[in-house]
């Protein structure tokens, strides 16, 4: 008995020092990481939180994650930490100036997402606020994600279906018009009616601002894929050409290339990827890549084994990481 | 030898008597028959043994001496008449002799001295060693009182002496325009002739003094004898033997060290004076010249300035009080320690009484040292240069000592001597004014909130005490924390320079220049300089080009080390901003950012920065500066000089220079010129002539101190300034300025336990820099210099703004140190960009 615990004492005041060097260099590493891997940063940060037994370094860590999330424009992710009293100023100050709100309308925006994400369920209060404030849809996309975020399901729905009714064009309508579509994409049908409605009723809007446009387009290109029709789609994407529609002219080869994957054209895909520029906080994009590079054998399982164990893999997109793991099981499959 | 006495257990409260070894001194114990719970009982200074003997009503065997203090109380059993006309002798200032005649009683039955003694043979060092001492000092002294008989002044030496101490006058200190701040010591002592004293009063003189002043020719071998053997025995100077003639000769010489070439000196003089003047005519020089404190050079003088009568007017117990300063008139001062100097008093009266002098009764006696110490009581706010002198004193004193110091100028200040220094009178004088003021008001803004943390403290003591006496633990309570009184303490410092040439204008060491606290704050007191200390990290990492205005740095918690080690400071209102670009950081004062700026400067640079700003010697760098990382927001003690003189640096275009305050002193016999021979008078070590900073850097701190001095309570427009509150608002500082001036102040308690409860260097010093510069302030110019670049930037992501970016504002950066890359506010449609930039993934 006393030499078990003796043993237990010497193992304990040994790993004491040791867990606690541990922990501050797992911290160390996350904001290391901030710049070159802003995602797996956050994860990391998010994870230490979570385990850490320090009471110091978890409120260092929560601070550090918190204002990470805030440099990557990532508001969705910070709104749980938002509401808390150390950060709800700054948040609100964020969300403003993300959004150009008033601070009084951002404050606003925001306890009504505290209550619907509360309440579970979307509060009337939250689309009145949204309804009678013309906002944009930059700010509906934020309210529709943030309570995704807190498991409502009907999210989308805060988007009211008047804005098909109303006569006069606008930018901001128009913008809102493609929201709702990109939320409604299972039914292709009605969304292929709809893209095409926009296209003849807002056809000088959409000739006159190009961001929408591409938009639209990328999202024209999406439905040919859902519908398994690859050429309209590759029509789609090579008319998003230039500046403004980078972004999606990039998502748009993306997309191809999954559908292309899904189909087990694995050197086809893994072709329009090869060259494409990925920034660190694209998780999906490398994933995907890294994934189809293993499935045309440029780089070893192992690599992409490695990558599924890295601390943001759980905030790639569930479609992706099924891809993964599916080349992952066709790998070791031919290897056993 | 074990003693028994009663004592109730503290557990089961039954009585019984502990059988103790008092004999040995330590912590003993002793356990409860009834209930067995051990006590214990600290008899580590025999102090149960004493308490037990108090109680039983036993007496020491051999009680203590009574003190000084106590011996002037005690009443004198005879009271022998005093006689009070004045001496009807005919006092001439010729040759002939007086028929005055001494007291014979004044050699008889003379008591021992009443001081306090070590028991002779632990002084002894060994009776061969006693023997060779004495008689090697013996033999010297014959020797050289043989060759000093063989060659005695001349006439015209000892004339010139005479014409000199004559024409003596108060040393002057003037300001930068050559006006008059203040005189050190009188300018002209009065005199009176020796008629005018009351026969006791010589008598009184001459017993303490010289008791066979009228016998001996100006020395007495045998007292030097004596004195030299005394001294040889205790080893140390102890015991002088100068007769009222050499002490002449001594306040003739000026010359007050303590050394066998004084004495020589002096005896040559005496003997000449004693040839050359009658014994009433030397007597009367030395009753007029003699110093006796706070600037007084003779008796009348001291009696006007002590008591505000003429001699003649004295009571015997107020002559008797002047006659005890004499031997040390600081230290016996009655405006310094009155207790001391009462001890001395009552010492004197004894001997006087014992020698069966005339002296009043005990109980007139009493009577007299009651109204002594009433008028000492009134001396609390007067100054060492007297009560007329009221401006400027801080300067003239730390000039004064300087020059002392150095031998430059007599300690008696009566050198005849003009002392010019950099003071502004003008500036001076509203420091001081508007210092006091400030002080006052802070008393009393925070009376209530200082009064709140001494209750705190007196009920912890109070618990304590309680605590310790319910332990049965006889524990010593001392070095415990005590509350201070709510009104009084709380101090304030300011000294103002000129950046350009280091010139001090402005020296106030403290709210006034009390008799009983002259310390100068601004020169002789190091405190913790808080955040005050942070444009110095900021300034080093600018000029290594580790970081530049715009960039962000993290105000978000900071944990170093891990376990019972970990080191998480805090900002001062206890939270985090997040990220904020450098200059915000420094006009917000935040701890964290400042901290990790100074992690990112490194040991060696932030060493390389306090020893070319604060320490330029080794030795003092090794002193005084530890390096940790709590050194960036401000743990290491600097004076209110040095940080004024550091920060001039930023307003003198990197350069750092000597701090001056003496430009030159004349004298009758030579003049001097200060500003280059003593370049270290303010006690800091020379500059290196090392540029600290280049010019672009140094108006790029400009342009950072702009933004925190607007920020910083000063309420100047264009003042350049920080503000700094060390740990519990213990040291509140300010240090900033404008082109022509540079101030520090410090408000804080001279006792370091003490804090200003909620206090800020903003709300206290930087108020009354505000309020000293505002009249004619000139602002700093910017100018932005070769290798400086002005550029728009984001303050948000810390990058060049872009063209529409809504938070743009103008920043100047170091050429080759500015932001990359531009940030994306405005540039694309956010209305419409919302899926790229949000960061929806494309997929599901």
């Amino acid at each position: 008995m006393n030499f078990t615990l003796g043993r237990f004492c010497f193992f304990f005041f040994c790993l004491l020092p040791v867990a606690g060097i541990a922990a501050a260099s797992a911290h160390a590493k996350a904001l290391a990481l901030r710049e070159r891997d802003p995602i797996e940063a956050e994860a990391l940060l998010a994870r230490f939180v979570k385990e850490t037994g320090s009471d110091k370094l978890r409120r260092a860590a929560r601070y550090d994650l918190f204002y990470l999330r805030l440099s990557n424009n990532r508001l969705v992710e910070a709104f749980g930490q938002g509401l808390s009293d150390s950060f709800r100023r700054k948040y609100r100050e964020a969300v403003s100036m993300r959004f150009n709100l008033t601070p009084k309308q951002a404050s606003r925006l925001i306890g009504r997402l505290e209550k619907a994400c509360g309440e579970k369920e979307i509060s009337d209060s939250l689309a009145a606020f949204l309804s009678s404030g013309q906002y944009g849809a930059a700010v509906y996309e934020f309210a529709i994600r943030t309570m995704q975020n807190c498991q409502i399901e009907s999210a989308a729905e805060i988007l009211s279906p008047e804005i098909w009714a109303a006569k006069a064009a606008s930018e901001r309508r128009l913008a809102l018009k493609l929201l709702k579509i990109r939320y409604s994409l299972d039914d292709a049908a009605l969304a292929t009616e709809q893209l095409a409605n926009i296209a003849t009723v807002d056809a000088e809007l959409l000739a006159a601002t190009p961001v929408l446009s591409a938009q639209h387009i990328l999202l024209q290109a999406r439905v040919a894929l859902a519908q398994g029709d690859l050429s309209l789609a590759d029509s789609h994407c090579k008319a998003l050409v230039g500046r403004h529609a980078k972004s999606q002219r990039e998502a748009c080869r993306f997309l191809t290339a999954f559908h292309l994957a899904e189909n087990e054209q694995f050197t086809e895909a893994y072709k329009l990827l090869q060259a494409v520029e990925i920034a660190p906080s694209q998780i999906d994009y490398r994933l995907m890549r890294l994934t189809l590079a293993v499935a045309v054998k440029r780089v070893g399982v192992s690599k992409l084994q490695k990558f599924t164990r890295r601390a943001s893999y759980r905030y790639s997109a569930a479609s992706v990481r099924a891809l993964a793991e599916k080349i992952i099981a066709g790998e070791n499959k031919t290897q056993n | 030898m074990r003693h028994a006495f009663e004592h109730a257990c503290r557990r089961c409260t039954a009585v019984f008597s502990p059988a103790l070894e008092l004999d040995n001194f330590s912590v003993l114990t002793a356990a409860c028959p009834h209930c067995g719970y051990a006590h214990g009982y600290d008899n580590r200074e025999g102090k149960i043994l004493r308490l037990l003997r108090e109680k039983q009503g036993l007496t020491e065997s051999h009680p203590e001496p009574a003190t000084p203090v106590e011996a002037a109380l005690t009443p004198p059993p005879e009271p022998p008449a005093l006689e009070t006309e004045p001496a009807t002798i005919p006092w001439t200032t010729t040759a002939v002799e007086p028929e005055y005649q001494a007291p014979e009683s004044f050699e008889q039955n003379e008591p021992e001295i009443t001081r306090e003694r070590e028991p002779w043979r632990s002084r002894l060092p060994g009776i061969r060693q006693v023997v060779f001492v004495a008689s090697t000092l013996a033999t010297l002294l014959v020797v050289a009182v043989m060759v000093m008989q063989a060659i005695p002044v001349s006439d015209e030496e000892a004339k010139g002496y005479l014409a000199q101490l004559k024409s003596r006058e108060a040393d002057v200190v003037l300001d930068r325009n050559g006006h008059e701040l203040n005189r050190l010591g009188v300018s002209g002592s009065e005199k009176a002739l020796l008629t005018d004293y009351p026969r006791w009063q010589i008598d009184t003189l001459l017993f303490a003094e010289d008791k066979n002043f009228f016998h001996h020719h100006g020395v007495e071998y045998t007292a030097i004898l004596r004195a030299v053997l005394n001294n040889a025995l205790r080893l140390r100077y102890a015991q002088g033997a100068s007769t009222i003639t050499q002490q002449l000769a001594r306040i003739m010489l000026q010359n007050r060290q303590k050394n066998i070439l004084r004495k020589l000196s002096e005896i040559r003089l005496a003997r000449a004076l004693e040839s050359q003047l009658s014994k009433p005519k030397i007597l009367e020089l030395y009753m007029n010249h003699v110093y006796l404190g706070h600037g007084n050079y003779s008796f009348p003088s001291a009696a006007k300035f002590y008591y505000d009568k003429t001699p003649a007017e004295l009571t015997y117990n107020e002559f008797l009080s002047i006659v005890a300063l004499i031997p040390s008139p600081e230290r016996y001062s009655p405006l310094r320690n009155g207790r001391r100097l009462a001890g001395r008093m009552g010492a004197l009266y004894e001997r006087m009484r014992a020698a069966g002098a005339k002296i009043p009764d005990a109980a007139a006696y009493q009577a007299g040292m009651a109204a002594v110490t009433t008028q000492a009581e009134r001396f609390s706010t007067e100054t060492a240069f007297g009560s007329k002198s009221r401006v400027a004193l801080w300067p003239a004193q730390y000039a004064r000592d300087f020059l002392t110091q150095r031998h430059i100028l007599s300690g008696e200040n009566q050198n005849s001597a003009r002392v010019y220094t950099t003071i502004d009178a003008e500036l001076q004088a509203r420091a001081e004014a508007l210092l006091a003021k400030h002080v006052q008001n802070a008393r009393q803004n925070f009376r209530s909130v200082i009064r709140s943390a001494d209750q705190k403290e007196i009920r912890l003591k109070k618990k304590l005490q309680n605590a310790v006496l319910d332990s049965g633990l006889l524990l010593d309570l001392g070095g415990l924390p005590v509350a201070r009184e709510a009104d009084g303490g709380l101090q304030a410092a300011l000294i103002a320079l000129s950046p350009r040439t280091g010139e001090i204008l402005a020296m106030v060491g403290g709210e006034s220049f009390q008799s009983k606290n002259q310390l100068n704050r601004t020169v002789q007191m190091r405190r913790q300089t808080g955040s005050a200390i942070k444009p110095f990290i900021y300034a080093k990492a600018f000029s290594q080009h580790l970081i530049h205005a715009a960039t962000l740095i993290d105000d978000t918690p900071y944990v170093v080390g891990s376990g019972s080690k970990t080191w998480a400071p805090e900002n001062i209102n206890g939270g985090f901003e997040g990220p904020m670009p450098a200059r915000d950081a420094l006009a917000k004062s935040r701890n964290i950012p400042a901290i990790r700026v100074g992690r990112l400067v490194g040991r060696d640079g932030v060493t390389e920065l306090f020893s070319d700003f604060f320490f330029q010697s080794e030795n003092a760098l090794s002193e005084r500066f530890a390096y940790d990382e709590t050194v960036a927001i401000g743990t290491i003690s600097l004076s209110p000089l040095e940080m004024a003189r550091a920060f001039s640096v930023f307003l003198n275009n990197g350069f750092l220079n000597d701090p001056l305050l003496i430009t030159r002193v004349e004298s009758a016999e030579k003049s001097a010129d200060m500003r280059k021979t003593h370049v270290d008078q303010l006690g800091l070590t020379a500059a290196s002539k090392d540029r600290l900073l280049s010019q672009a850097e140094a108006q790029l701190m400009l342009s950072l101190l702009k933004s925190s001095g607007k920020k910083s309570g000063a309420g100047v427009s264009g003042i350049v300034g920080k503000t700094g509150t060390s740990s519990e608002s213990r040291d509140l500082w300010f240090v900033g300025g404008g082109k022509e001036i540079v101030v520090a102040v410090w408000f804080g308690y001279d006792d370091m336990r003490y804090a200003i409860p909620g206090a800020t260097g903003s709300a206290l010093a930087a108020k009354l820099a505000g309020d000293f510069l505002r009249p004619g302030f000139k602002p700093a110019d910017f100018k932005l210099q070769p290798g400086m670049v002005r550029l728009r930037v984001c303050p948000l992501t810390g990058r060049t703004a872009s063209e529409s970016c809504p938070h743009a504002r103008s920043e100047v950066f170091l050429s080759g140190v500015v932001p990359e890359g531009e940030c994306l506010h405005g540039i694309s449609d956010e209305q419409s960009d919302f899926m790229a930039v949000m960061g929806e993934s494309q997929f599901r």
